[in-house]
C-alpha cells in the first residue's frame, strides 16, 4: 500500500502550482546547524484566520484582495469582541480571555490552507462523508454514556496529527535538532515527537501508535517526515474527523525554512477509505508570534483538565437525564 | 549483558564521576555527548537495608547469593512482579517463596518487568553516608501519618488515587527501576531534552543561562535550568506544583540533577533533593544508567486497563451495600 502511494505523492507534489511551492529569495541564506542541516529550531506558531477548508461562500475564490483581507480581519476582530460576553442561559465555556487565535490571514491571503485539491476542500469518500456527518451529529450533543464518548482532545489524549491551527489557542510548536534527530513539542497536550533523521527503517508495522511511526529525511533544504503505522483508533470521536488515527493513514510533512521567521509547513495526507485522493495543505509557521497577533514567550506545561470539571459534569448531567427519562 | 555486569562490579565505589575525559564521546560544541536511550535497571535499592547497616557494598559471594535467589524467585515471565526496591530487598533475605506485596486481585507478574542489572552497591543514597534518608521534619511526620490513615480508604473520586495511577506523572526524580525506566536524551548547544518513557513525559531544559520563570508559575515538573560544570551537566529545578509529590516533598523542593557520561555504555545520574520543610537535611543519590539500542514507544498508560473504573465502581458498590444494610 505505502509503496503505491509514494510515487503518487511524488507526482502530486510535482504538479503543485508554482506559486505555492517553496521559493526562496536569492539574497536570503538559510541558517544551518553546525553539522550542516537547515536550522529549524525555535518556538513556532501556525495561528491564522485562514481556515483549513475553503468556506462554501468563497467557492471559486482562491485568494482575497488586500482590501477583502483587511475587511475580513476587521470583521473577525469585531465578532470576537461581540462574543466576549456572558449570555444568560448558556453554561458559558471560554471567553476571549482564553483564546489566542490568529488575527490575520496568511500573507498570501489564501481562502483555504488546503492547496490540493484546488477546490480547497477535503476530498471525502462516501464512507468518510458519512462518518463526518455522524461525528458532527454527536459533537457536543452526546449521548454521553462514558468518557469515551467525549472526543480524544476533551479526554486530554490528543487531537492527532498533522499540525494545523484548529483549537484557537496554544498553537505553538518547539522544534529542536541534533545530528540525526528532530524533536518537536506541541504545546497542546504537551505532546512531543522524537523523529529519527538518520536513515533508519520504520519499526515493525505491528507496533501501532497514536502518532504512528515517523521517519525524517532531508530533500534539499526541506525536512520531509513520513509517518505510518497509526493505531486503529477510528472508533473514538476526534475533534476533527479527518485526523482520526487509522491503520491506512499515511502522512507526509514537509518543513522548509523560507526566511528567518517563517517555515512553510506542508502536509499530504492519504487514507483510501476516508478520502478519494491524497490531499495537501500549506500552513506557514512563524517565530514572530506578534505578527500573527498571538502571545510570544516560552511554553509551559499544558494543564489539560486541571481544575476543570466539565467532563465530570457532562457525565453527571447525562446520568441525571437518564433517571428523569 | 554479562560483559557489562562484570564491568560494573569492578567500578570503584566512591561513586563520584571518575572517567578519563578522552574516552567520552563529545558533541561538536565540545561537551560530553549524553545522547541516547538510557535505562535505570539497577537492583540497588534507594535506602540501605537495615541488615547491611554499614556495608556500602556486597562481597562477590554475597552478590552471587542475591543473584541466585533473584533468579530463582523472579524468573522472567513467571512469578509475581518484584517492583523497584522490592527486588533487592526480597532477594537479600533469601526466602523460599515470593508473593507480590499487592497480590489481592492479581495484577502484574514478572512478564511486565525487564531484566535487572546486578551490582554490589547496597543503596543509591550516598549522602547521608549511612545510605538512609535523613529524618523527616515534624510537619512531614504529621503529614505522613495523615496519608497513612487515608491509605486503603475507598476512593470517592479519581483524585483520591495517586498521580501515577491517574496517568499524570511519575514525578521528578523518578526512581522506579526495571519498569519502563528508560530515558532518551537529546542535546543541542543551548537545550537538553529528556524524554521519560513513563507517562510519555518530556522536559525541554534551557542551557542558555536564562533565569527561572516567575515563581508564581508552578508546574508538575517545576522549572528546570541547566548548565555545564566541566563534563557534568547540572540541572536545577524549582517551582514545583503544590500538587506534585516526591516522597512527601511538594512546592518547596529544590532538585539538583547531575548527568555525567562515565563510559560508552554508562551514564551516571546523581541527584540532590533539598526541602527543609520535608527533610532535616538535603540528601543525595547516585543511579547508574545503562545505554540501550532499543527504541522507546508511546507509553499506553491506562489503555485497555479499567482498573480505575473498577476501583471507583467497587467503592460505590460498597457504599450502596452499607446503605441497604443500615
Amino acid at each position: 500500500m505505502q509503496r503505491s502511494i509514494v510515487p503518487l505523492l511524488g507526482v502530486l507534489l510535482f504538479l503543485m502550482p508554482a506559486t505555492l511551492s517553496t521559493q526562496v529569495a536569492d539574497s536570503w541564506r538559510i541558517q544551518r546547524t553546525e553539522w550542516g542541516d537547515p536550522d529549524l529550531q525555535g518556538i513556532w506558531t501556525n495561528a491564522t484566520l485562514t481556515p483549513i477548508e475553503r468556506p462554501e461562500s468563497m467557492t471559486g475564490k482562491d485568494v482575497l484582495s488586500a482590501e477583502e483581507a483587511a475587511q475580513f480581519e476587521t470583521t473577525s476582530a469585531e465578532s470576537r469582541a461581540a462574543s466576549d460576553r456572558f449570555i444568560l442561559g448558556n453554561v458559558g465555556a471560554y471567553n476571549q480571555f482564553w483564546m489566542d487565535s490568529g488575527k490575520n490571514v496568511t500573507t498570501d491571503r489564501r481562502t483555504a490552507l488546503i492547496i490540493d485539491p484546488p477546490s480547497g476542500r477535503i476530498p471525502w469518500s462516501l464512507a468518510g462523508q458519512q462518518r463526518l456527518e455522524e461525528d458532527l451529529t454527536k459533537y457536543g450533543v452526546g449521548p454521553f454514556d462514558s468518557w469515551e464518548d467525549a472526543d480524544t482532545g476533551e479526554r486530554c489524549l490528543t487531537d492527532g496529527l498533522p499540525f494545523v491551527p484548529l483549537q484557537g489557542y496554544n498553537m505553538n510548536y518547539h522544534i529542536l535538532q541534533s545530528p540525526g534527530w528532530v524533536a518537536i513539542l506541541n504545546e497542546m497536550f504537551h505532546e512531543y515527537r522524537l523523529i529519527p533523521v538518520d536513515g533508519r527503517n520504520h519499526v515493525n508495522p505491528q507496533i501501532e501508535q497514536w502518532f504512528g511511526d515517523s521517519r525524517g529525511r532531508w530533500e534539499g533544504d526541506t525536512l520531509v517526515v513520513e509517518t505510518n503505522h497509526f493505531a486503529d483508533l477510528g472508533h473514538f470521536l476526534w475533534r476533527a474527523t479527518w485526523r482520526a488515527a487509522r491503520p491506512g493513514l499515511h502522512l507526509v510533512e514537509r518543513f522548509t525554512r523560507i526566511s528567518d521567521d517563517t517555515i512553510n509547513y506542508e502536509f499530504t495526507i492519504s487514507e483510501p477509505k476516508m478520502f478519494t485522493q491524497p490531499w495537501s495543505a500549506l500552513v506557514p509557521m512563524t517565530t514572530d508570534q506578534e505578527s500573527r497577533g498571538v502571545t510570544a514567550g516560552p511554553m509551559f506545561e499544558y494543564a489539560c483538565h486541571e481544575g476543570n470539571y466539565g467532563l465530570l459534569n457532562i457525565l453527571q448531567g447525562a446520568r441525571s437525564q437518564d433517571i428523569k427519562d | 549483558m554479562i560483559r557489562f555486569v562484570l564491568f560494573v562490579i569492578l567500578l570503584p565505589v566512591g561513586v563520584t564521576a571518575q572517567t578519563s575525559t578522552d574516552s567520552v564521546p563529545r558533541t561538536t560544541d565540545g561537551h560530553p555527548d549524553l545522547q541516547g536511550i538510557w535505562g535505570n535497571n539497577s537492583i540497588t535499592p534507594l535506602e540501605r537495608p537495615d541488615a547491611l547497616s554499614s556495608k556500602e557494598t556486597l562481597s562477590a559471594e554475597e552478590l552471587a547469593r542475591v543473584e541466585a535467589t533473584a533468579n530463582r524467585l523472579f524468573a522472567l515471565d513467571a512469578g509475581d512482579a518484584a517492583f523497584g526496591d522490592e527486588f533487592f530487598n526480597v532477594a537479600l533475605t533469601e526466602p523460599d517463596q515470593f508473593s507480590s506485596s499487592d497480590s489481592g486481585t492479581g495484577n502484574y507478574n514478572q512478564f511486565w518487568l525487564v531484566e535487572r542489572e546486578f551490582n554490589n552497591r547496597t543503596s543509591l543514597i550516598i549522602d547521608p553516608s549511612d545510605g538512609k534518608l535523613p529524618p523527616t521534619t515534624s510537619a512531614e511526620r504529621m503529614a505522613a501519618t495523615r496519608r497513612a490513615s487515608n491509605r486503603g480508604k475507598p476512593a470517592a473520586w479519581t483524585n483520591d488515587r495517586g498521580l501515577s495511577e491517574r496517568c499524570i506523572t511519575f514525578g521528578l526524580p523518578n526512581l522506579l527501576a526495571g519498569y519502563n525506566s528508560y530515558y532518551q536524551i537529546f542535546q543541542t548547544a543551548d537545550h537538553i531534552v529528556i524524554e521519560q518513557e513513563l507517562i510519555h513525559t518530556t522536559r525541554i531544559i534551557p542551557l542558555d543561562g536564562s533565569n527561572h520563570v516567575n515563581h508564581s508559575i508552578k508546574q508538575w515538573h517545576g522549572d528546570s535550568r541547566g548548565r555545564w560544570e566541566g563534563d557534568t551537566l547540572i540541572v536545577e529545578t524549582i517551582h514545583f506544583s503544590p500538587q506534585s509529590d516526591f516522597r512527601g516533598a511538594h512546592e518547596n523542593l529544590l532538585l539538583t540533577e547531575r548527568f555525567t557520561r562515565v563510559g560508552q555504555e554508562q551514564l551516571q545520574y546523581e541527584f540532590t533533593v533539598d526541602d527543609p520543610t520535608t527533610w532535616t537535611a538535603p540528601w543525595t543519590a547516585v543511579v547508574p544508567w545503562t545505554r540501550t539500542n532499543d527504541p522507546i514507544f508511546e507509553y499506553a498508560c491506562h489503555e485497555g486497563n479499567i482498573g480505575m473504573e473498577g476501583i471507583l465502581a467497587g467503592a460505590r458498590a460498597d457504599e450502596s451495600k452499607s446503605i441497604s444494610t443500615r
